[in-house]
């Protein structure tokens, strides 16, 4: 199993990037957390269990369709005032 | 018992819940005295003990306390100092979750606990340490700084609610608000001779709670007594619209449930795998002490095996590592917490830099492994495996409480470690969670109430039970806590 | 390898009749508002919040799934779609997923169109219910030209539904019949108004010969999807033909410039790393609530055009034209019942009202309130009475589509047919003096009558009725003829 290349992999799809002192304690700890988590599949378990997702076992909530509150102060929560264009959130290009 | 830090004025600063209301009730002007006391001990050993992130100025606690007076709303919790965990949303108040990510996040809005603390007389006092995103069982995985344990400045205090265990043990607060997705109020609660609670999953709202494993998390009090614990309970439960998981019941009277004689003769297991090798023996002495008072009183004792229950640490790692994943992906600075300039670079870029410098190592840790185990043509193999096991290990609960009413285990099967002890070590840091983790798994409510001391070290016992059996767990809580006097 | 022609779609249509988001309090209605006005905890992603479905989703989904004869689901599941993106709040979406056990609304089913007079079946795959997101624009106008984006959350949460077909289509021109059947079946539902900008959007995969499939996304009409396809039919082909290969990729449809382009956007399909989303237990769906959306479903356009066309006489081509949209089959039904005369009505509608909206590019519902029914009954009127000539009729239409003019303040303005023999007697010895020589040619030349009608119509400024003026010039001819 190529540990570094994994990492890699998930580095991008997850866009997390380990600093310098992060790699070498991650690629070490990696192989036993992963044994650690593959022993589910020392138990066979039937086809046809039903997963169990959640523990909430009563009417899920609802919302009625009527209008709730004012709008949020998006200045507020972003606070930093260069985050802010003319009431846009300013983000990196996508091209 | 309390730790050296309670000692100043211990009358004062170790008051309970309902003490303090009724002496506020008497004597309004008595709260502003309370209010100082806190402080002072806040001022004296918070530097060291480093229990909380946020504390608010004591100007501010006080016109607090002045705008609730003349309310005249003053509500069970009267005069309450909260200390709540820093990833609980506080309107107004800096909400880090103990991350560089969130550092000067203020949230414009209340966790709906918040809002029912507050309408029932509580005063929030600041915001307390914890491991970063709630990832950790020792509180050594802030961002910022450890928490001390008040009984011994060289050992954690637990996590990953550490600094809210800290602060209520060390007098710093009248009680406190934690969260619990694998142990992290328990774990924290016996580490610092605390009684703390985590509810039936769905009975208090997680509006506003910062997620990290959505299908496990849930808020608790802890508090120094088993009733201020029980007073919390009532205040914070019952069905929230705003949580499409919350439970559509209301609170129950808790407080009547803690009382010194048990209201069933209830028949008790302990699980064999819980209490087997693994547990230090001085914790199991402690732990047989107790059972040995509790059948004084009448009530029965019994092993069981449970097998099943030796997967749950892996179980609960993939789901709670997946969850994480998923639930932390919002975190890419454009709208709130840690900013990087974004002209003239692809977003793909920019958020691997917010990210990269965001989060610490154990939350990039949790979160790759929760990407791998949710990756394409693993998805089986990890996430639905395990979730089919969490099924098997649901049904082993349901069964053993068909024929017995509650069950008890040592809430750690250790001591508290030392700092920097576990901390590097996965396998061993997971480890402390042991006992704690198989309770979330299947949605039920546990609590962690002291149950003695080793060389002055407090020992946590794990009283757990069925779904929504808080009040008798409550119950048995009180007659340890009776019996440890 | 032959070139057949292999198409299905994606249609994303919002819940417009939603009065809020999917999961949240806020406004569905988010167009025209200040960018970031429009927001909440909940749907801006802020940590802590949780999502709480809409109640009336749920019956909206349902009543299209009933529409398109789709097999409900028991439960209602809800899943996380992973992918980073600015316009994504939480960095994934709630949505829906077909595997592992986890099912979306509604599977199967189908809609009958109507090419060319034949009937079609297309088949349904799979409904899904998830939420929009939100928009991004450009500060300099143009992508390339700007250095950062911009976002705008008000669309964020507004309630989307998927609806997925089988590849069944063999030509764009089906493809655009399904989607106006859909629109249409959609308004008649009342779940969504497709006029909205917006409201509806699809991606369409084609694939030709059995080469690789080609997703286009981002078209927004009916037509677009018409054209959108043909000019991919022809892209491909030109490939081909001058010896190259077609590969999979994802293209986005430009309709300013009417091409298709590549997509620079990653596509990382299969690493969504779906998972039922654990803040959102699954919501059964009750066989009583089906029952009672079945039993007020409203009529659907396949349903009404066969009632309008026998209850109002006018034929299945005009009224399978005008269920194509609820909004114009109202406004015939309702007028026709005010003011009787429906066949005329029809016409008026198909024929004229619908070209001037379309030539000059004028909404469906301002063309309304300028065609009212009101104006459209006097219109009527004056036809059945005689004070418009069909000619004029035309042009009464034409000028209150575009003009916004009442066809009183026209008769008043004199500009009425002129019927009054008298008037055109003399107007007719007019022409005739004016142009001899043209007489002469009539004389000679029955076919040369035009000219002279053509004259009389000019004078009176096409207010003369022309059959009138054909008979009176003829009886003219004659008379001189005899002369």
């Amino acid at each position: 199993m190529d540990w570094n290349k994994l990492v890699k992999h998930l580095s991008d799809l997850a866009l997390v990037d380990l600093q310098e002192d992060e790699i070498e304690p991650l690629l070490r700890d990696l192989e036993k957390i992963i044994k650690m988590i593959n022993a589910v599949n020392e138990l066979t378990v039937a086809e046809d269990i039903e997963p169990l997702y959640t523990t909430f076992f009563g009417d899920v909530n609802l919302r009625d369709d009527a209008e709730v509150g004012e709008s949020t102060d998006i200045e507020k929560v972003c606070a930093v005032r260069e985050r802010i264009e003319n009431g846009y959130v300013k983000s990196p290009r996508t091209l | 018992m309390f730790p050296p830090q309670c000692s100043q004025n211990s009358l004062i600063s170790s008051l309970s819940i309902r003490a303090l209301r009724e002496k506020v009730r008497e004597d309004p002007d008595f709260l502003f005295s309370y209010i100082e006391e806190i402080y002072k001990v806040i001022e004296k050993h918070e530097h060291q003990l480093r229990a909380y992130i946020t504390v608010r100025p004591k100007e501010e606690v006080l016109r607090d306390a002045e705008a609730l007076l003349k309310s005249n709303n003053l509500g069970p919790l009267a005069g309450a100092l909260i200390a709540v965990k820093d990833n609980i949303s506080t309107s107004g108040i800096r909400t880090t979750c103990a991350s560089r990510m969130l550092e000067s996040y203020i949230p414009p809005y209340d966790a709906t606990v918040i809002t029912r603390i507050k309408n029932a007389g509580g005063i929030i006092i600041g915001k307390t340490n914890m491991d970063e995103f709630a990832m950790g069982s020792t509180t050594e995985n802030s961002a910022f700084y450890p928490t001390l344990n008040p009984w011994d400045l060289e050992r954690v205090p637990g996590g990953s609610s550490g600094g809210s265990a800290a602060a209520v043990a060390a007098c710093e607060a009248t009680a406190a608000l934690g969260s619990d997705t694998g142990g992290s109020i328990r774990l924290p609660a016996a580490y610092t001779g605390t009684v703390g609670l985590k509810p039936t999953y769905g009975l208090v709202s997680r509006y506003g709670l910062v997620a990290y494993a959505s299908s496990l998390d849930q808020i608790g009090p802890i508090g120094r007594y088993v009733e201020d614990v029980a007073i919390m309970l009532e205040v914070i439960s019952g069905h929230d619209p705003k949580d499409s998981t919350s439970l559509k019941v209301a609170a129950k009277d808790y407080g009547s449930y803690v009382v010194d004689r048990p209201i069933k003769t209830y028949r008790i297991a302990v699980i064999e795998e819980m209490v087997e090798e693994g547990v230090d023996r001085e914790v199991m002495a402690v732990f047989n002490k107790t059972l040995e008072r509790l059948e004084s009183y009448g009530l029965s004792v019994e092993f069981r095996k449970m097998p099943i229950i030796r997967y749950s640490l892996p179980v609960y790692y993939i789901i709670a590592m997946a969850e994480a994943s998923s639930n932390l992906a919002r975190y890419d600075g454009l709208r709130y917490g840690l900013a990087q300039e974004v002209e003239g670079r692809l977003w793909t870029e920019v958020y691997k830099r917010v990210r990269s410098m965001g989060f610490g190592k154990e939350v990039k840790r949790r979160i790759l492994l929760g990407t791998y185990v949710l990756s394409e043509g693993l998805y089986e193999g990890y996430y639905l495996k395990a979730a089919k096991v969490r099924r098997l290990l649901y049904e082993e609960f349901m069964r053993l409480f068909k024929e017995f009413d509650l069950a008890l285990s040592p809430t750690s099967p250790i001591l508290p470690p030392r700092l920097g002890e576990v901390i590097d070590d996965p396998l061993k840091l997971y480890s402390l969670d042991v006992n704690t983790v198989p309770i979330n798994l299947a949605g039920l409510p546990a609590l962690s109430v002291p149950g003695g001391f080793i060389r002055g070290l407090p020992v946590g016992i794990q009283v757990f039970g069925p779904h929504f059996s808080e009040g008798w767990l409550l119950n048995v809580a009180r007659l340890i806590e009776v019996a440890g006097k | 390898m032959s070139d057949e022609v292999v198409i299905g779609l994606e249609v994303h249509v919002q819940i417009t009749s939603l009065r809020t988001k999917l999961f949240c309090g806020c406004s569905s209605n988010y167009r025209d508002r200040p960018p970031n006005t429009n927001v909440c905890p909940v749907c801006l992603g802020l940590p802590g919040v949780l999502p709480v479905l809409n109640e009336k989703a749920i019956e909206k989904a349902v009543a299209v799934a009933l529409a398109l004869n789709s097999k409900i689901s028991e439960k209602i599941v809800f899943v996380r779609k992973h992918y980073f993106y600015p316009d994504l709040p939480k960095n994934y979406q709630i949505s829906q997923y077909d595997r592992y056990g986890l099912v979306p609304v509604a599977t199967g089913g189908r809609v009958v169109i109507d090419v060319g007079g034949l009937s079609k079946t297309v088949r349904i795959r799979r409904i899904n219910i998830e939420e929009d997101t939100g928009r991004i624009v450009y500060p300099e106008k143009t992508v390339l030209g700007s250095k950062y984006a911009l976002i705008d959350y008000n669309r964020a949460g507004v309630a989307l539904l998927e609806i997925v077909t089988e590849p069944d289509f063999r030509s764009p021109r089906e493809a655009r019949i399904f989607l106006e059947k859909l629109a249409s079946i959609l308004e008649h539902l009342d779940v969504a108004d497709t006029s909205l900008e917006g409201a509806m959007r699809a991606d369409a995969n084609i694939s030709i010969g059995g080469r690789a499939r080609v997703e286009i996304k981002n078209i927004g009409s009916p037509r677009d999807l018409e054209k959108a396809l043909s000019y991919e039919i022809t892209r491909q082909l030109n490939i081909v033909k001058s010896g190259g290969t077609i590969e999979r990729e994802t293209r986005h449809w430009i309709k300013e410039r009417g091409m298709t382009v590549p997509s620079r956007a990653k596509e990382l399909e299969g690493e969504y790393r779906y998972f039922p989303d654990p803040d959102l237990p699954p919501i059964p769906i009750s066989k009583e609530l089906i029952e009672r959306v079945a039993s007020s479903l409203p009529e659907l356009p396949d349903s009404r055009a066969k009632r309008i066309a026998k209850e109002y006489g006018i034929g299945d081509y005009m009224a399978s034209v005008l269920v194509l949209n609820k909004r114009l089959c109202d406004h015939f039904e309702h007028t026709a019942r005010t003011c009787g005369n429906p066949k005329l009505i029809s016409s008026i509608l198909v024929n004229e009202f619908l070209r001037w909206l379309d030539e000059a590019d004028i909404p469906l519902s301002t063309g309304i309130l300028r065609l009212s029914a009101d104006r459209l009954c006097k219109l009527v009127q004056y036809f059945e009475k005689g004070i418009v000539s069909i000619k004029l009729l035309k042009e009464y239409v034409r000028l209150a589509v575009l003009e916004d003019k009442d066809p009183d303040d026209l008769v008043r303005q004199g500009i009425t047919t002129i019927g009054e023999e008298e008037e055109l007697e003399r107007i007719v010895t007019e022409v005739f003096e004016e142009n001899p020589k043209a007489v002469s040619d009539a004389l000679r030349d029955p076919k040369a009558i035009n000219f002279l009608v053509g004259q009389v119509m000019r004078k009176t400024k096409g207010r003369a009725d022309p059959k009138i003026v054909n008979e009176i010039i003829r009886k003219r001819l004659v008379e001189y003829g005899s002369k």
